[in-house]
């Protein structure tokens, strides 16, 4: 950074140095062309006159003059003749002197300034034309006190000198053109006297030391007024190496200036050209302003290159840092592949990803396993899924949807799937949301457990179950064998009355009655067939077929099945208080039944070993009551038993347990495991006033929605 | 045993028929039941339950009732019972289920009639009813002319009913005479008075004997037993 600013600052510099050496070569060519053109007009000046006083020297009228000074028609010829020519050249004045510097005649002979009769025998035009040689001088004037240039040339008569003419130019007219100019313009003669100048100030100033002998000169000449003195110019000189003038400085002022001597040999004079030196200045500094200018920029280019190059740095930096950190990352996320597909493979648990449409996106091993499909098969599959069992396709889809729907059982689903190789793979799946990194919910992830062998054990275990449940309804009926004796007696008792009327009445040829009473005997073994049949259905061997059944309907099925003639042959009333309507449960009818037989006989036994005490009728009720709330029908079996005490409520549904010597045990533990197993219980209690309630509680399920 | 009074002066209506009635809580039972009856010249009435027969059926009149005794509600034995409190003179005839023996017996004992288990012969039925119709015609009978011995006794005054307890022991005037003067001293009867008493107690009575005299106030239940202790 500092080699940066160093170099802006030697840009600056350079290009202030640059700047200044163009502008200063600029300028001084132009010094140098404009001395050329002014030296050129200066000389111009200086030498259009010249021919004027050899001119007139030729003109016999002023030799004769010469020859006669007094003659005053000559003098006035003479004059005229000046004064003729000198306002056709357009010079200040001409004259004539004679050989002692007297002037004999003039152009300006008329004026009060009139140079006649004035002798100019010190001026130096006047020496020079007297040894026979062209003069010229610049000086001021003796007679009118203004600067002029004189020139002059002998009158030669025979060889020799007679007199001199001379020329006095105003140089006034170029001194305004030079005024014109910016800068000062003056010349110096030999001696290095400032004597024409565009400032005034400086005039009759000199510019070097002047040797005694040249100041007694100038003085003894009267080249610059009677009154000059030596007087040094105010500015002092400096030489620069390789500069082709010099410079001047204005101490007064401050001014500096750039200064070009243009020499003038044939006249002896020096043109001094000047230009103001603070251009260059200017010049530099506008150069140091752009120059400081661009060094900004290129400061701050490299201050933004740097940082640039930094950031630049930074990034690639970064990009390796990156870089190294997404290695890692990719290995550690290769291990948890890694670790995740070992996981997935040692799984036995089925998993399945599907889409939020239901397109499979992922199966794991143990899933493909479980039914036989390779993931290739199984990967954008959509319902239905080839593994669906047939038989179940409703079902299926139902479970399709509600998972989809994002309602799958939190528990699970159960479902039958069928296996590639035909077999039947028993299931349970759990589905939970599948969510992306970023939150996203993309779709279903289900796991899915092989419950099969499960299953079967539960199947063994469900036939068992109804091995023994049977087991219990036979042995129910046996334990109400003389009421079923009895309830089969009724019908076969009419039968027979009917019998024997029929004999009868056929005897007495009375045809009506006999019809009536064969149609009536018809009716009574169509009843006792029923009985039968009801029975054999109770007792037989059936497959558990779960359907919406109506709780009271079963009270009263179990009624007419043999509760309602048991009660009666123990003297015990039934009471009815069902629940208005039909109470819809899910449950095995016959299974149903079997629980409310078992709650109502046990109830009935309860109350016969009361039967000894001398009870009020009314006590002698079996009270059958069904309530519903909103999620449960409840069935309430009351007796007037002698209650539960606490040692036995403690053992009540234990397998084998009973208070009965004949009794096996089994009734209500059978009881407790049907109603269990259709989602309900079974409650017992003591009832308020004495004996026992119990009470089955199952879920409704409503066909319509409620 | 109408036989044992075949002497009986009190006319009784022999032609009055017995009611049969079925009470039986089944239907199918009760119907067959009515069928056979009618079958066999009876005309039954058939009641569902106890507390319905006991409301309709006219108890005073003699009949015969057919009572199921396994009923819901009132049971047979309960009916039979109700029936006894209101001195009913309908004779009752069991009908009962296998193994209901006990029930039978005792009902049996406290007056039944008969008991018939079900499913029973059509004989048996209607000899059963039958007999237990005509017991209830005679126990009617019997009742009818106890009434009508009553209804005479009332006739008699205070001093004659007095003489004529004693008269009906089977001792003679005099014996009465002496009984009556030791039971009152202050109001001594003259045998001979007791004799008038006893034309006028005959008369009243429609009777010719002491013997006869001694089984009315037997069957009024009016026997003098003080004096037989004495």
């Amino acid at each position: 950074m500092a080699a940066v600013v160093g170099l802006a600052v030697l840009l600056v510099l350079g290009a202030g140095e640059w700047a200044t050496q163009s502008e200063l070569d600029n300028q001084w060519d132009n010094l140098r062309r404009s001395g050329e053109v002014q030296a050129l007009a200066l000389r111009g000046v200086a030498t259009r006159y010249s021919y004027l006083p050899f001119t007139a020297a030729q003109q016999p009228l002023i030799a004769e003059l010469l020859h006669n000074p007094g003659a005053q028609p000559l003098r006035s010829a003479a004059n005229a003749y000046l004064q003729t020519i000198n306002a056709n050249a357009g010079s200040d004045t001409l004259y004539v002197m004679n050989t002692d510097g007297l002037t004999v005649a003039s152009s300006n002979w008329d004026t009060p300034t009139s140079f006649v009769n004035q002798n100019y025998g010190n001026r130096p035009y006047f020496r020079d034309a007297l040894q026979g040689q062209p003069g010229r001088f610049y000086g001021v004037g003796k007679t009118t006190g203004e600067p002029g240039l004189f020139a002059s040339a002998p009158v030669v008569e025979n060889g020799r000198v007679i007199g001199v003419v001379a020329v006095k130019v105003w140089m006034q007219p170029i001194v305004d053109t030079w005024a014109q100019l910016r800068d000062p313009v003056f010349v110096t003669d030999e001696r290095g006297i400032v004597f024409l100048g565009s400032v005034l100030p400086w005039l009759y100033q000199t510019t070097r030391p002047l040797p005694e002998q040249d100041v007694q000169q100038v003085q003894f000449d009267e080249q610059y007024g009677a009154r000059w003195t030596p007087q040094p110019v105010p500015w002092k000189t400096l030489q620069r190496d390789g500069q082709p003038g010099t410079e001047i400085l204005v101490p007064g002022t401050g001014k500096r200036y750039l200064a070009l001597e243009e020499r003038l040999p044939d006249l002896g004079w020096t043109l001094t050209l000047t230009a103001d030196s603070k251009a260059i200045a200017l010049a530099r500094q506008q150069a140091w302003a752009l120059a400081s200018l661009a060094s900004g920029l290129l400061v701050l280019g490299a201050l933004y290159w740097q940082l640039r190059e930094r950031r630049l740095q930074e990034n690639r930096q970064a990009r390796i840092e990156l870089e190294q950190r997404v290695q890692e990352r990719t290995h550690a996320l290769q291990q948890a592949q890694a670790f995740r597909q070992s996981m997935e493979d040692s799984l036995l648990v089925g998993m399945r990803a599907r889409d939020l449409e239901g397109r499979i996106v992922y199966v794991n091993a143990a899933m493909c396993d479980m039914v036989g499909y390779s993931a290739d098969e199984l990967i954008g599959c959509l319902p239905p899924y080839p593994y669906w069992h047939p038989d179940d396709l409703d079902r299926h889809w139902n479970d399709s949807d509600t998972a989809l729907a994002g309602k799958a059982a939190p528990q699970g689903n159960e479902n039958r799937l069928r296996h590639r190789n035909g077999s039947d793979v028993y299931t349970m799946f759990y589905t939970a949301r599948l969510i992306d990194g970023n939150g996203q919910h993309i779709g279903w992830m289900s796991s899915v457990v092989d419950i099969t062998a499960q299953k079967r054990a539960e199947e063994q275990q469900q036939q068992r179950e109804a091995q023994l449940q049977r087991v219990q309804r036979v042995i129910t009926v046996g334990e109400m064998a003389s009421t079923l004796a009895h309830e089969l007696n009724q019908p076969l008792a009419a039968l027979v009355n009917y019998a024997a009327a029929a004999r009868s009445l056929a005897t007495q040829g009375k045809t009506e009655l006999l019809n009536d009473s064969l149609t009536a005997l018809s009716s009574q073994a169509l009843r006792a067939a029923d009985i039968v049949g009801r029975i054999r259905r109770w007792v037989r061997q059936h497959p558990e077929a779960r359907e919406p059944c109506d709780l009271n309907a079963a009270v009263d099925q179990s009624l007419g099945l043999l509760l309602r003639a048991e009660a009666r042959r123990h003297g015990v009333a039934v009471r009815l208080d069902l629940a208005h309507g039909p109470l819809r449960v899910n449950a095995d009818r016959v299974l149903l039944e079997q629980v409310v037989l078992n709650l109502g006989l046990n109830a009935l036994q309860a109350m016969q070993a009361m039967r000894a005490d001398a009870t009020p009728p009314e006590a002698h009720e079996l009270l059958l009551r069904t309530t519903a709330d909103t999620r449960f029908a409840c069935l309430e079996v009351l007796d007037r038993g002698p209650g539960l005490p606490p040692e036995i409520a403690k053992r009540l549904f234990e397998p084998f347990f009973t208070t009965r010597s004949d009794g096996l045990g089994l009734g209500l533990n059978i009881c407790r495991s049907i109603v269990e197993s259709m989602g309900g219980e079974l409650l017992a209690r003591n009832r308020d006033g004495g004996g026992a309630v119990f009470e089955i509680r199952l879920p409704r399920i409503f066909l319509s929605p409620p | 045993m109408t036989d044992s009074h075949p002497t009986t002066p009190v006319a009784v209506n022999t032609t009055v028929s017995a009611n049969v009635y079925v009470v039986d809580d089944d239907e199918g039972v009760r119907n067959s039941l009515a069928a056979l009856l009618l079958a066999g010249g009876h005309a039954p009435r058939t009641f569902a339950s106890g507390p319905e027969f006991l409301a309709r059926a006219d108890l005073a009149h003699p009949g015969c009732v057919l009572l199921d005794l396994r009923m819901d509600g009132m049971s047979g034995l309960q009916v039979f019972d109700a029936l006894r409190e209101r001195n009913a003179v309908l004779k009752t005839v069991f009908l009962s289920a296998h193994g209901e023996l006990a029930s039978a017996v005792t009902a049996v004992k406290q007056g039944a009639v008969d008991w018939l288990e079900k499913p029973c012969d059509e004989q048996t039925l209607l000899a059963a009813v039958l007999r237990a119709a005509n017991l209830s015609l005679e126990d009617a009978q019997r009742a009818q002319r106890r009434n009508t011995l009553r209804e005479r006794w009332n006739t008699l005054s205070p001093r004659q009913q007095e003489v004529a307890r004693l008269l009906a022991t089977g001792i003679s005037s005099k014996e009465v005479a002496r009984a009556l003067a030791q039971r009152d001293p202050e109001r001594p009867i003259d045998p001979r008075t007791v004799d008038t008493h006893r034309s006028a107690i005959f008369l009243k009575l429609d009777i010719r004997s002491s013997h006869e005299l001694g089984m009315l106030v037997e069957d009024l239940g009016l026997a003098e037993n003080t004096l037989r202790t004495l």
